[in-house]
């Protein structure tokens, strides 16, 4: 049932896509293709977020909102392209079936990875997903529901997420946001590719398998949609798109994390350089898709501004309890920070992760053979060192807002595509063996992501507590909260911050994530297994 | 490419700063210069403009450049680019 509510759901935002896009049409078959996947997105989080301010986000009211829609649009005479068009071209030569085949077997290890793996990154579990998961519960927005300060954080990725989970009630799917946003990257790769005359199939391969992207893809991390979306932005922008529309990715980049809004300069320096000579934009239809972009993104900072006073909430500037998020530092020491580790990082001196902790994960290509190719490519072509020199400008912009964590390199995952499409000038069948063996090796380092093999939440959990028995989380500033919502999101999570809290919560059990010094009596409680306690009646 | 000169006094301002960097960097260990990604990549830029539209030395270049940094990389991501065989560090 649930399943025929998502197929009902997502034809009927692929067919107002369509609608959208015939009338947004560019001309160019690679620019339509990313603009229907960003519209697809934009209507998708508009439909959840719609849905969770009318409390409404549950299969019956999705599934006839949009079976309603589907009908009006077939009654309207909207139709579905015919399949033989959406079916790729066979590429020509042998090289490039090699490198569309290479693609193919990257989205199938993340088809694999889907179907394999539960929630496992840290950060999405610990402040990411239990937003979705109190969202699925509840029907509508619930926010600032536990005291990890980074619940406050834009969730424009979560919206997209709760697609693929509301109409199933169950997270089987998750990570298809993260393939989701995979394809809108790569079909920007795509248009940046042809816009400047390189060889698209080459790009498209090269960036597919930079460690650091492919990695996100499944975590269910926001970095990758951000990325995405600056790529959509810089694609637009090659493309030569009308400049209002230039826009529309970053406005929904926004929505997802700040750090796409730090990107924009490079985006806006590349709109100045490229020129003014656009074609004339469709106001009627423009208008509306950018003034739903920015309430979509601006939601959450309205939502913040009205809750806790300020529109980045209690994360930036407010006394947060965890250091590292309270108090943001922008400035150039922190350019210095980074480029100062940049050299050692860009060795790559330990096992990729999403994270890249002290590292690029930019994987075998980028360093060993992308960045002499870049330098060849610069040097032969000035539309490269144009590109180059805007996405140098949008990444030193990032590692100027955001403080050395030793982390800061994954909030540009767009940055090392610029090698990727610098290296596709003109490669020859050596450079293209060579960038097919890299990336082998890329796929061999990640295709088990090295979180999967950490425990996080469900450590020892005992089996026989009841799957909806209500559970109170004990944390400090943080815990791994989202797996003990169960996959069907079944249980009732409780978030006490003292004695008082947790009995009144009516929770029978306990997950001591951080044993606080109010919850110490624990110690002389039943344990079930694990971190769980049974809480004594009183 | 006009601006030969330019690009050989960047590349070889890179390499002097680099290894002097290398010699007067904070305690821990340093690569020696040929272990040093920077090095190799200045010495390929300057390379690159002597043999400007020379394809032959510029793809020969090329091809010593990658094999340099892919050793230089293979140094240090090589052993973590196969930990899923390695049963003992899961």
């Amino acid at each position: 049932m649930g399943a025929l509510g998502l197929l009902a759901g997502t034809a009927f935002l692929l067919l107002a896509s369509h609608a959208l896009l015939k009338r947004l049409r560019t001309g160019s078959a690679p620019v339509d293709l990313l603009v229907f996947l960003l519209l697809f997105t934009a209507l998708q989080s508009a439909m959840i977020l719609l849905a969770l301010l009318t409390g409404l986000l549950s299969f019956w009211p999705l599934t006839l909102a949009s079976a309603a829609g589907l009908a009006a649009l077939l009654a309207a005479g909207e139709r579905p392209p015919p399949l033989r068009s959406l079916v790729p071209k066979r590429p020509d030569s042998a090289w490039d079936r090699a490198l569309f085949w290479g693609v193919a077997i990257a989205f199938l290890s993340f088809f694999a990875k889907l179907a394999w793996f539960s929630p496992y990154w840290g950060d999405a579990i610990m402040y990411h997903l239990p937003s979705v998961a109190e969202w699925v519960r509840a029907g509508c927005l619930v926010s600032g529901f536990f005291h990890d300060v980074r619940v406050w954080l834009p969730a424009g990725f979560q919206l997209i997420e709760t697609w693929w989970v509301v109409f199933l009630h169950h997270d089987a799917l998750i990570e298809l946001g993260g393939i989701q946003m995979l394809a809108i990257a790569l079909a920007a790769v795509n248009v940046l590719a042809r816009a400047l005359g390189l060889h698209a199939g080459f790009a498209v391969f090269t960036a597919a398998y930079i460690p650091v992207v492919s990695l996100n893809v499944t975590t269910c991390s926001n970095d990758l949609a951000v990325g995405a979306m600056v790529l959509s932005a810089f694609a637009l922008v090659a493309a030569r798109a009308p400049h209002a529309f230039e826009a529309f990715p970053i406005l929904l980049g926004v929505g997802i994390k700040p750090t796409a809004g730090m990107a924009a300069g490079g985006v806006i320096l590349y709109a100045v350089l490229t020129g003014r000579s656009r074609p004339r934009p469709r106001v009627a239809l423009l208008l509306p898709l950018l003034a739903g972009a920015t309430l979509v993104s601006g939601f959450w900072y309205a939502r913040n501004q009205h809750l806790t006073g300020t529109p980045f909430g209690p994360v930036f500037g407010g006394p947060g309890t965890m250091g590292h998020v309270a108090n943001p530092n922008i400035g150039l020491e922190n350019l210095w920070d980074t480029l100062a580790k940049f050299p050692d990082w860009a060795r790559d001196r330990g096992i990729f992760e999403a994270l890249a902790p002290d590292k690029t994960a930019w994987g075998w290509f980028v360093l060993g053979i992308g960045f002499p190719v870049t330098i060849l490519s610069l040097r032969a072509s000035p539309e490269l060192r144009r590109l180059a020199l805007v996405f140098f400008t949008s990444w030193l912009m990032v590692l100027v807002c955001v403080e050395d964590s030793g982390q800061q390199l994954r909030y540009a995952l767009w940055f090392p595509v610029l090698f990727a499409l610098a290296a596709a000038r003109a490669p020859g069948r050596l450079l293209v063996t060579a960038t097919l063996l890299a990336g082998a090796l890329n796929l061999v380092a990640t295709v088990i992501p090295r979180e999967t093999t950490y425990v996080q939440g469900r450590e020892d959990f005992p089996r026989d507590l009841p799957r909806d028995a209500d559970l109170a989380v004990v944390f400090e500033e943080c815990g791994y909260c989202y797996p003990l919502y169960n996959h069907d999101y079944s249980r009732r999570l409780h978030y006490p911050r003292s004695m008082e809290q947790l009995r009144a919560s009516g929770a029978r059990y306990v997950y001591v994530a951080d044993p606080v010094p109010w919850v110490m009596p624990y110690r002389k409680w039943r344990k079930l297994g694990g971190r769980v306690y049974e809480v004594p009646r009183p | 490419m006009k601006y030969r000169v330019l690009e050989v006094a960047g590349a070889l301002l890179v390499l002097v700063l680099r290894l002097f960097a290398l010699r007067n960097t904070e305690p821990g260990p340093q690569p020696p210069w040929y272990g040093d990604w920077i090095v190799v990549t200045a010495l390929f830029w300057m390379g690159a403009a002597f043999a400007d539209r020379k394809p032959r030395p510029q793809a020969a270049l090329l091809a010593v450049a990658c094999l340099w940094l892919l050793s230089i990389y293979a140094v240090h991501q090589g052993p973590h680019t196969f930990w899923i065989f390695y049963p003992g560090r899961r």
